[in-house]
């Protein structure tokens, strides 16, 4: 089963490549697979986000082309099939 | 300047954090007054972290939904990156008096893969994304670290 966050994280690959060319830098705002809004901080979409949407799910990422790592030196053991 | 002197443990420099849904959450979703749910945990301070990472089953009683995804690399990981959900959390750290504490509204916390604290007297990391905003004194002699702010 597709969680929230699988969905709208997905939702956000599927339409980078436009959202590249009008929004990069600034921060989108989806909700259940569909860009609602751009933000010029996490901050005010997080917000946005929580006043329009409440306790539902939402989803929001800054639009860039590379994605950055976060770094930690916690062992964390890759997931293995 | 507040300050948080604190003596390290054997596991090293370890803080007290309580753990709530950002500020912003509150404001959305509690009435003005009531109280929001709070949990408390053990957090490994660490230079070495980018960003803050969270024991995820632990959030589970704040019954929150992530609000990003994030790729995570670390040493065992390689140059394998592991997507994993990120959270909104407010922060308030401290060593025995919560009231003279240093409080984030408003902090991305990564959550951990899972088994990730097993056997470790923490459930999280406090990384840079909030150490980056105060002053960490490490005193590797006298076995104690201070946080201002």
């Amino acid at each position: 089963m597709t969680t929230a966050l699988e969905r709208d994280a997905e939702a956000y690959i599927n339409a980078l490549p436009d959202l590249l060319n009008k929004h990069r830098g600034e921060f989108v705002l989806i909700r259940a697979g569909d860009v609602v809004q751009f933000f010029a901080s996490y901050e005010d979409a997080l917000k946005a986000g929580y006043q329009r949407f409440k306790r539902e799910p939402f989803f929001v990422k800054e639009v860039a082309p590379v994605e950055r790592v976060a770094n930690v030196t916690l062992d964390l053991e890759p997931c293995r099939t | 300047m507040p300050d948080l002197t604190v003596q390290c443990s054997p596991d090293g420099p370890l803080v007290h954090v309580d753990i709530s849904p950002s500020t912003h959450y509150q404001l959305a979703n509690f009435p003005k007054g009531s109280p929001a749910p709070v949990i408390q945990a053990l957090f490994l301070v660490d230079t070495g972290a980018s960003h803050c990472m969270i024991d995820e089953p632990i959030l589970a009683p704040l019954k929150l939904t992530p609000r990003s995804g994030a790729f995570v690399r670390s040493a065992a990981t390689g140059k394998q990156q592991l997507k994993r959900p990120r959270y909104d959390l407010s922060l308030l750290l401290y060593d025995q008096n919560p009231a003279r504490g240093w409080f984030h509204g408003s902090v991305s916390v990564t959550a951990a893969e899972p088994n990730s604290f097993d056997g470790a007297l923490y459930r999280g990391i406090i990384g840079r994304n909030v150490l980056d905003l105060g002053v960490l004194f490490y005193d590797g002699p006298n076995k104690q670290f201070r946080l201002t702010w």
